[in-house]
């Protein structure tokens, strides 16, 4: 247990909390756009940012991984926090200037102007949690960032000869930008990032569609489950 | 078939706004919604709450279920409490007394507080064009005071006050078409969801709360009381009824119509009734009948949905 002031308030913090989650359990509110709950946080947007003054140094941290320290004061709403969320999101603008997600987060944070003159339909912020993601909670280590002209982006990850991903949309519902693309049509789900193509199952049963090939075939070799799993929740008992 | 299905459950939210402990019956599919519904809604929300199951279940002095701010309103009233609540803030927010930013006012209430006595509240609130979100939870009928028949309650159902018998078939009118009617006000989002679909419920809840102006969300919510069902089905029955075409799974933006779960083969509805108390009295060609008029009513969603 360490003892830190936050925003004027003494309050107790768990040896090795974050200060972000010191920050939520008193209700306090700091933006974040990378940190997700089922993920170890990386500090990658740094929308985060507070101030931390320590031994009478000041200096501003991504509150998400920067850990509470015995004595140490910090600032949520200090003109040093402010501006370097200011910085962080423009960085961010620049990566991604097609994504309303970074320009109403912008917006937020008091940029005054965020439009921009690039023709760049780029809506990824380079965060990396969807590859995150797809390792730790997926386990299947589908995709990575890969070097492009104008930096990096998300791609199929080429330590794998082929393409591992099983099309589970993880990645894409935990994205903060929205910026993975997965659409079914036809009895075929699509990945547009990285070519994914699934087929998806149906029922034997009934017909209807049930889940892409894949992932039951992924089910089935992983954990083992030898139970049919080719027949809907409705169709089976 | 929805498309977050057997791995996204590990990303999605685990913070609860709607807490277990309350006094619902066991198998109540309308709490389960509430709870999927907070759950998308977030920390920054005001629940305004007209009277029902919900509300009984969930204040049982000295105990609430509420982790967000919570206001208990009449029968009738909960969209004109709302419509208050939205203006307060924004005033408010003008004259710098309360702080910036978004926040989601929600009315909800069950189907008999939406399609019967507060239709004049929501009407008005729609057309006024608050920027509120309102959800009806549906079990289709008064639960709460001992499953009297509503506008809401599909025909050939049983009820206290629609009873089968000699010149009965139990409801005698089908069931109100009150998204159609929300959409009549051109409000810009209008959805029908279900709990045994969490990823598309959440969704449509946050599209709705994003929303500029007024949004309406119809939930199906299987009432495993009134309905004379086995609780542990009622995730099975919210899924039939999709899949039967009871109830389907649409959303309209901006008078867009939009069919977010369609099938190839609608399953036929015995598989939905049966396991249902207040359907076993129906003739088979009272059945078919029904049916008939369900198919009829999802080919015409497709329809719109296409043009
Ligand atoms: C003006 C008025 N009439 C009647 C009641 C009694 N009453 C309380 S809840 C309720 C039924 C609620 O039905 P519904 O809105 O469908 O919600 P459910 O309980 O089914 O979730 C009734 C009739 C009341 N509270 N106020
Ligand atoms: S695709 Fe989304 S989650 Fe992945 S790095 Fe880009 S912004 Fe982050
Ligand atoms: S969809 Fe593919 S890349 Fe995304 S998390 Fe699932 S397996 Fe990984
Ligand atoms: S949320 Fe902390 S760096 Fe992104
Ligand atoms: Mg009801």
């Amino acid at each position: 247990m360490v003892k830190i002031t936050i925003d004027g308030r003494q309050v107790d913090a768990e040896d090795e909390q974050t200060i972000l989650s010191v920050a939520q359990r008193e209700g306090i509110e700091i933006p974040t756009l990378c940190k997700h709950e089922a993920v170890k946080p990386l500090g990658t947007c740094r929308v985060c940012m507070v101030e931390v003054v320590q031994d009478g140094k000041s200096r501003s941290v991504a509150s998400c991984i920067f850990k509470a320290k015995e004595g140490m004061e910090v600032k949520t709403d200090s003109d040093v926090a402010k501006e370097a969320r200011i910085n962080a999101v423009q960085t961010l603008l620049e990566r991604a200037p097609n994504s309303q997600v970074v320009q109403d987060m912008a917006t937020r944070l008091g940029v005054q102007d965020v439009s921009t003159t690039s023709t760049s339909t780029e809506k990824c912020i380079q965060c990396t949690l969807c590859v995150r993601i797809c390792e730790d909670i997926v386990g299947v280590s589908a995709i990575a960032m890969v070097k492009t002209e104008n930096g990096r982006k998300v791609a199929a990850n080429p330590k794998n000869k082929t393409l591992t991903c099983i099309g589970c949309g993880s990645c894409a519902y935990a994205c903060p930008t929205g910026n993975i693309e997965m659409i079914d049509a036809d009895g075929i789900r699509t990945i547009k990032n990285w070519d994914g193509k699934f087929e998806i199952a149906k029922c034997k049963t009934c017909g209807n569609y049930l889940a892409p090939q894949v992932q039951l075939d992924h089910i089935k070799n992983t954990y083992g489950i030898d139970v049919d799993v080719a027949v809907c929740r409705s169709c089976s008992a | 078939m929805e498309k977050y299905g057997l791995y996204t459950p590990r990303v999605a939210p685990q913070k609860e706004y709607f807490a277990a402990g309350h006094r619902a019956c066991v198998g109540c599919g309308e709490m389960l919604a509430v709870r999927l519904v907070c759950k998308a809604l977030g920390k920054e929300t005001i629940v305004i709450n007209s009277t029902g199951c919900i509300e009984i279940v969930s204040s049982l002095f000295p105990d609430t279920s509420w982790e967000v701010p919570w206001m208990h309103t009449l029968f009738e009233n909960s969209a004109a409490v709302a419509s208050g609540v939205e203006s307060a803030i924004k005033v408010m927010q003008r004259k710098g007394k309360y702080a910036d930013g978004k926040v989601n006012v929600v009315a909800m209430g069950g189907d008999g507080a939406t399609l019967d006595i507060g239709m004049q509240a929501l009407s008005g609130a729609m057309e006024r064009g608050h920027d509120f979100v309102y959800v009806c939870y549906d079990n289709e009928a008064y639960m709460n005071t001992g499953i009297q028949r509503s506008s809401a309650t599909p025909y050939g159902a049983m009820t206290t006050t629609s009873p089968p018998g000699k010149k009965s078939i139990g409801q005698q009118t089908w069931k109100k078409d009150m998204p159609a009617i929300a959409v009549a006000h051109n409000i810009p989002y209008v959805a029908t969801a279900s709990p045994a679909y969490p990823f598309d419920l959440m969704e449509k809840v946050k599209k709705a709360a994003a929303t500029k102006g007024p949004a309406y969300l119809q939930i199906f919510s299987p009432c495993p009381t009134g309905w004379r069902s086995a609780g542990e089905i009622s995730v099975k029955l919210a899924r039939l009824a999709v899949e039967t075409g009871a109830f389907p799974l649409y959303e309209v933006e901006n008078g867009k119509y939009n069919l977010t779960m369609d099938f190839e083969k609608l399953r036929p509805i015995t598989d939905y009734m049966k396991p249902q108390g207040r359907y076993r009295h129906l003739t088979e060609s009272d059945i078919v009948l029904i049916e008939k008029k369900l198919h009829e009513q999802v080919q015409e969603l497709r329809d719109k949905s296409s043009r």
